[in-house]
């Protein structure tokens, strides 16, 4: 499945769930907010958001260090 | 708002360049001069945040840190030097003695201390604004809380590898740093295990000096309202939108400010990826009385006005602080710090 991930064209196994990609990627867990084609996701939005080839996903990683 | 006073004269002189950008001008400038900031860490971010807000002639300024100056900390963090590593200065302490040759009229406060629940109100008292210099998550939520609670605007900012990001979080008008992220994992991705570049830093810690000065004049309309991130390495600047507040967030909406609830706080802790452990005793240490103590069984015992640091003959340091922290440095392992503090300290 083709997805644009923070700018990026990559193909993932197929997806249903903004949940799948985040766990497909190793990043669950991790302090992230997802936004999907311009829309913020809560964390708890993820499994019930649906992801179609193409769609344009940003994963934005919280920064710890200082 | 405290009052500063300045000459007229003075003040143009000083600050002409500022004040001619009209955005800011005479009043902004004032503005400047009247408020009071806290500077939360003083590290890379807070360096060059301090650094900022001195030369701009913010009339106050609040700084806090934990940690003294080492080696390491000389390739970013711009404010010290080779002096204060021989010198083992506590980071506050060798900020506030280069800030204050850059602009004696600034009120510096130093504040050698591990910020915690028990101290952060204390510590925001009289403050308009709180600027994150810290290294941790559990700090940020600490401030994150603190600050809504309190109804003080908090700009986040964080740095690893190329990568930084910075917020302006305003209680009441945005969300908080909760409704984004809830838990402070950083994935094992410190400037300790990965690695940071100066330049990223300075990026961060200038877009969170720019916001505070747009906050500090109340120039509301040009505030950014958004998490700006950026790897400048590779190229890549991503805005993420502000928009409305997570509904169930525990501290803007809830009000639950779960940081503040007083639980067991672990009395030792594990300073992520620098080989240190951080105990934090129950009552303050003299000094003066334990270099006499542990002399005689310590390879080395280094004294200074603000700390104490004992080479022992196990191999792992202790450097000690008057408020009855030990960092026992050489080792990640909570029970063989423990051990050791219970052998040479023993309370």
């Amino acid at each position: 499945m083709e997805l644009i991930i923070n700018g990026q064209t990559q193909v993932l196994e197929p997806a249903d769930t903004m949940e799948d990609v985040i766990k497909q990627l190793g990043l669950l867990g991790k302090p992230l907010v997802a936004e999907a084609n311009g829309v913020v996701l809560t964390a708890e939005q993820w499994a019930t958001t649906s992801v179609v080839p193409g769609m344009r996903i940003e994963l934005v990683h919280f920064v710890g260090g200082g | 708002m405290e009052e500063m006073q300045m000459d007229s004269e003075q003040m143009k002189q000083r600050y002409s360049r500022q004040m001619l950008f009209s955005p800011i001008g005479e009043a902004g400038q004032r503005k400047l001069m009247n408020s009071a900031v806290l500077i939360v860490g003083m590290g890379a971010l807070g360096t060059v945040l301090a650094n900022h807000l001195v030369r701009a002639g913010v009339g106050h300024i609040r700084m806090v840190d934990r940690d003294y100056v080492e080696k390491s900390n000389l390739q970013r963090q711009l404010l010290y030097d080779e002096q204060d590593v021989v010198h083992m200065y506590p980071k506050v302490i060798a900020a506030e003695k280069k800030l204050r040759i850059v602009n004696s009229t600034v009120k510096l406060e130093p504040v050698v201390a591990d910020v915690t629940l028990a101290n952060i109100a204390e510590l925001l008292e009289g403050m308009d604004l709180v600027l994150d210099g810290t290294d941790n998550f559990q700090t940020r939520f600490l401030l994150n809380d603190a600050c809504y609670k309190a109804g003080i605007p908090f700009t986040y900012g964080g740095a690893v590898s190329s990568r930084g990001m910075s917020a302006l979080f305003v209680p009441g008008r945005t969300p908080c740093l909760r409704c984004f992220i809830q838990a402070g994992d950083s994935g094992g991705e410190t400037c300790d295990t990965i690695g940071v570049i100066a330049p990223v830093v300075d990026i961060v810690a200038s877009y969170q000096a720019v916001e505070a000065m747009k906050l500090l004049v109340g120039a509301e309309d040009q505030r950014r309202s958004s998490l700006v991130t950026f790897d400048i390495w590779h190229n890549r600047f991503y805005e993420l939108k502000f928009g409305e507040p997570h509904p169930g967030c525990p501290c803007c909406q809830l009000k639950q400010y779960p940081a503040l609830e007083w639980r067991e706080r672990d009395a030792a802790v594990s300073l992520c990826g620098r080989e240190t452990v951080q105990i934090r005793g129950n009552a303050p240490l003299e000094l003066a009385v334990w270099k006499e103590r542990l002399s005689p069984i310590a390879r080395e015992v280094t004294l200074n006005p603000f700390l104490l640091r004992v080479e022992l003959s196990e191999g792992e340091r202790l450097v000690m602080f008057p408020d009855g922290r030990v960092l026992v440095q050489g080792t990640e392992d909570i029970v063989r710090a423990k051990t050791l503090y219970a052998r040479y300290i023993g309370q």
